[in-house]
């Protein structure tokens, strides 16, 4: 029992009660203690029990917390009877029953929340509970007590109440100048004479300096995002590519503006078959036309500024000769001025374009002429060789047998000379062409082994970017349990309840061996009994016989075997009465054992001490009838 | 509190002493007729046809049955000073009972039509809640900042308006307690006593 | 916490000879100085200590301390990541420690700053209320029934601020306080989970 009365004590302490260190065992303890102890545990298992932890000195206020108790401790499913007496007047037996039961309650609780997989919803969930539970914790304060709408509960710890300290996330462009330092770019003066004097500094650039931070957050999130974009096309499509970075992004843009203006040229071209615009040009001359439209505005607005400052010219000329007439004929003038200048503007201006389109006609024709020229003078070349080479046959037709001649012997010569070279030819095309087909095959393995790099050095891309996932990963985890761990130190008694056990195991063995000996014990003796009893049978049965057949012969014989008889009587009697004897010893002991019983629960004791308190509460309950009437 | 009837009130209803008992029933029910859903003229041309009196006298007798019935309801008057109020007209006993049971029977109804018609700021209707906790935004990753969200209806002359307000833990407990105590101030003694004083 | 090239760069050159201890130190003094206050960028520029070093070079390794600071804060790194970055960007021990240092002594702050960033419905910070007791109008009399005037302080952001007032009967005040108290009551409930 003192091993389990150990670890009681030691529970009961590690739940918060307050013992002194020489109580090894539950015989010492004293109703006030038990009544704590369960108290305490109570509190444990029901969060929301309420009761003081020491007993009060009105007894009827101890008598009613004790029934709250024991009711508690029915509700919790105690099997055995329980009432306010098992608290105050009881055996230790009745307090070790209930005090287990208790523990045996708290342990499980404590069990379940550790065993609960800790995931991340459930840490999430209990982090969430934790802010509000500081938070109610926390007094409330009217808002001008709190600066930009954030409550500092501790240096660390801060939270929103509030919005007028609040603002939204809006970002604008913002500009810093980038590689200043770096000596091998090397960044124009005037770029760099601009950074340096002009830029300004970027809690300078937004508009609101509150949105300084959003700004630059979005900066370099929008950085990051185009550094990964373009990272994954390189790993996907640039490296297969071969081609420099540079030179991939050059081909890049190229294939972009192509496909733009073919975009726009196939819009176009539908558009006009559709006839919307009717406009039969293609998009050169849609654009082209747009600037010269463009251009030829821009020349108007200069010459009205131009013919205006004429006009005001001409006003500052006569200032005098006008102001002697009323304002509204100068106004009159001036509008009819104004309207001729303008009619005036306009002749010029359409006069202009005529001219203008006229240059174009005449610079068309010089174009068309140059062109007609080109054309005679090629066809001016071709038409005098003809007529040279016509006019060496003729130059030949006088001598024409001796002249075939020579030429059969110049054609017989040529065509000697021709296959002499075709030889040749031959003779140095063969290894080339050997040469040629061997560099092919080496090529074609060299592109074979190219392919095969640049698979690997994509896989080992990938595995690069798994194993930094991993990584990222790994850390998050890592993070996650050693919170968990240092959440968990508390649990040191592990250790001490195991030794325990180990004890009380080896104890429980040395136990079972004693029985066992015991037993073994009782057995032999048993064994003996039955030999003895045995033996006597026989002995008897065999000086029975024997007598037997002599008590015929003789009267005193037969008075030997009477004799015998009654001893085998009086014996049997004898061993009868042992037997009886060891009966009643072992009830004797049994009742012994239960007088001790019957003691250990101090029956007088506690009936004394029901008494006394019932003639306590007896006073007290007379006092309180004394208060009452005065 | 008595009622004060002016002279043109009295001899409006002093018509109705002249008729049979169901007819003043009947001129009863027409008048709460008005009051809930406006004249009818019909029905005065009706009744005056089968009385044989003129229109205007019945629809006069309805329109001071009506007025009675209101202004009685309005000030809330209980039975002896109504009884003793419509005294001065000289009606017997059982027309006088009667009118009490019509006044009896419709007070109710009357102070709830005035009272709808009374000026109307805008009130209470409803309130809903829940719980969020911010865990994250664009400008800050990892936080718990857990809030309240509020949507408290209200109405106006008939109008619901919808009010969206969020708030943290503790300006809702604060928020709580203040209406708590406020709640609580009615049964103050102060507050009891004028009550008292009032009524 | 991710940075990008350019800041990455900026932080190198942060961590560069071409800016002196001394003026390090009082450059990361000021970077915080703006993160935390709306300063006025002349600060810097007019700054004694700062002046000798390029204008250009100092509005970059500016920015990219900034976004160092606010990025780290954001993201919630802490100071092993913190160092492990300005590892990589290659600066010397004792400055990784006075920006580390910086960034662990501040971070709250940092954060408290960013957690600003956000936007809100119109948000209760206080409550005012009136108690009247209703005698009679032009169509009734002897209504005698309390009424409340309850006013719902509210901020708007921007330091805006609005009222939300409504009135209520005895039953009305009784069915709103009840459903706080529910809410209330659940609150407490969740943070004993």
């Amino acid at each position: 029992m003192e091993e389990v009365d150990g670890i009681i004590i030691s529970t009961l302490k590690e739940v918060g009660c307050d013992f002194e260190d020489e109580i090894a065992s539950l015989t010492q303890f004293t109703p006030e203690m038990v009544v704590e102890a369960s108290v305490r545990c109570l509190q444990i298992i029901i969060p929301e029990f309420q009761s003081p932890t020491h007993l009060p000195d009105a007894m009827s206020a101890r008598f009613r917390m004790c029934t709250g108790l024991a009711n508690a401790c029915q509700e919790l499913g105690f099997q055995a009877e329980v009432g306010y007496q098992t608290f105050l007047y009881s055996s230790v037996k009745d307090w070790r029953k209930l005090l287990m039961f208790l523990l045996e309650k708290l342990p499980k609780e404590a069990a379940q929340t550790a065993d609960e997989p800790t995931g991340a919803g459930i840490l999430l969930t209990r982090s969430i509970g934790a802010e509000i539970g500081a938070s109610l914790r926390t007094p409330w304060t009217p808002s001008y007590c709190k600066r930009e709408s954030v409550r500092w509960t501790t240096p660390t710890n801060w939270r929103i109440e509030g919005s007028s300290g609040l603002h939204a996330f809006t970002a604008s462009d913002v500009q810093a100048p980038t590689g200043t330092g770096d000596l091998q770019k090397k960044i124009p003066k005037e770029v760099k004479l601009y950074y340096a004097q002009e830029m300004p500094y970027v809690v300078a650039q937004p508009v609101l300096t509150r949105d300084v931070l959003s700004s630059l957050l979005a900066k370099n999130d929008s950085e990051v995002a185009a550094q990964q974009e373009w990272e994954a096309e390189w790993n996907q499509a640039g490296l297969a590519s071969r081609l420099s970075e540079n030179e991939y992004k050059a081909k890049k843009k190229q294939k972009l503006m192509k496909k733009l203006s073919e975009q726009l040229r196939a819009h176009n071209k539908a558009e006009t078959s559709s006839g919307a615009l009717g406009l039969g040009a293609d998009l050169n001359q849609i654009l082209s036309s747009f600037f010269e439209r463009s251009g030829t505005g821009h020349g108007k607005g200069s010459r009205f500024q131009h013919a205006e400052k004429l006009q005001f010219a001409k006003e500052e000329d006569a200032p005098v000769a006008v102001e002697a007439t009323s304002e509204e004929d100068l106004q009159q003038q001036r509008e009819q001025e104004l309207a001729t200048l303008r009619e005036q503007l306009n002749d010029w201006a359409s006069q202009y374009e005529k001219l203008e389109l006229d240059i174009k006609k005449y610079t068309a024709g010089i174009e068309r002429m140059r062109e007609e020229k080109e054309q005679q003078e090629l066809q001016n070349k071709e038409n005098e060789d003809a007529y040279r080479i016509k006019k060496g046959t003729y130059d030949l037709l006088p001598q024409a047998d001796e002249n075939i001649e020579k030429l059969k012997g110049l054609v017989q010569t040529s065509s000697d000379r021709i296959a002499k070279l075709a030889k040749k030819w031959e003779e140095i095309r063969g290894p080339m062409m050997k040469e040629l087909r061997e560099l092919k095959s080496q090529s074609d393995i060299t592109e074979i082994q190219i392919q095969e790099l640049l698979q690997e050095i994509q896989i080992l891309r990938e595995g690069m970017k798994e194993v930094a996932d991993e990584t990222r990963l790994k850390d998050e985890l890592y993070k996650q349990l050693v919170g968990e761990y240092e959440r968990m130190t508390k649990d040191t008694s592990r250790s001490a309840y195991t030794r325990r056990i180990m004890e009380i195991v080896a104890n429980i063995k040395k136990q079972k061996e004693e029985i066992n000996k015991i037993l073994t014990d009782t057995k032999y003796v048993q064994k003996e009994i039955n030999q003895l009893s045995g033996k006597l049978d026989r002995v008897f049965q065999v000086t029975d016989e024997q007598v037997f057949k002599d008590a015929r012969k003789d009267e005193a014989r037969r008075s030997a075997y009477k004799l015998l008889a009654s001893i085998r009587d009086n014996s049997k009697q004898v061993v009868e009465a042992i037997h009886e004897a060891g009966q009643v010893k072992r009830e004797q002991r049994d009742l012994e054992e239960q007088i001790d019983r019957e003691t250990s629960k101090k029956v007088t004791s506690n009936l004394e001490k029901i008494n006394s308190d019932y003639q306590q509460m007896k006073k007290e309950n007379a006092q309180l009838v004394a208060q009452l009437k005065s | 509190m008595l009622l004060v009837l002016t002279e043109e009130h009295k001899t409006h209803l002093s018509f109705l002493s002249t008729v049979d008992i169901s007819v003043v029933r009947e001129f009863c029910r027409i008048s709460m007729e008005f009051i809930k859903n406006g004249p009818n003229t019909k029905l005065y041309s009706g009744a005056a046809q089968k009385l044989g009196v003129d229109t205007a006298t019945v629809r006069q007798s309805v329109q001071g049955l009506m007025f009675l019935l209101v202004e009685s309801s309005k000030l809330s008057v209980n039975e002896i000073d109504f009884l003793d109020s419509i005294m001065i007209l000289g009606f017997d006993e059982e027309l006088n009972k009667e009118l009490y049971a019509l006044y009896e029977e419709n007070s109710s109804e009357i102070r709830s039509l005035l009272m709808s018609m009374s000026l109307d700021l805008p009130h209470y209707t409803d309130l809903e809640w829940r719980l969020e906790a911010q865990l994250s935004s664009r400008s800050l990753e990892r936080q718990v900042q857990p809030s309240i969200l509020l949507r408290l209806h209200t109405e106006e002359e008939g109008v619901p308006s919808v009010h969206t307000i969020e708030t943290d833990p503790v300006n809702l407990i604060h928020l709580t307690n203040s209406l708590e105590t406020a709640l609580a101030e009615i049964k103050s003694q102060h507050c009891r006593r004028i009550m008292r004083g009032i009524k | 916490m991710e940075l990008s090239g350019s800041t990455v760069t900026g932080l190198q050159l942060a961590g560069s000879s071409s800016i002196d201890d001394k003026s390090f130190n009082r450059l990361t003094q000021l970077v915080l100085q703006s993160i935390m206050e709306d300063t006025d960028p002349s600060i810097i520029q007019d700054d004694g200590k700062l002046s000798k070093i390029n204008q250009g070079m100092l509005k970059e390794c500016y920015s990219s301390l900034i976004i160092l600071l606010i990025e780290g804060a954001r993201t919630d790194t802490d100071t092993t990541g913190m160092r492990s970055t300005l590892e990589d960007c290659k600066l010397t021990p004792d400055r990784i420690e006075v920006l580390v240092t910086l960034y662990n002594d501040n971070k709250a702050k940092l954060r408290a700053r960013l957690g600003r960033i956000r936007s809100s419905f119109p948000y209760l910070t206080d409550v005012n209320w009136r108690l009247d007791y209703y005698i009679k109008s032009n169509h009734l009399e002897r209504v005698d029934k309390p009424v409340y005037t309850i006013s719902l302080n509210t901020e708007e952001g921007d330091g805006k601020k609005k009222d939300v007032i409504f009135s209520c009967t005895q039953e009305q005040l009784q069915d709103l306080v009840g459903k706080l108290k529910d809410a209330s009551k659940s609150l407490e409930k969740f943070s004993q989970q």
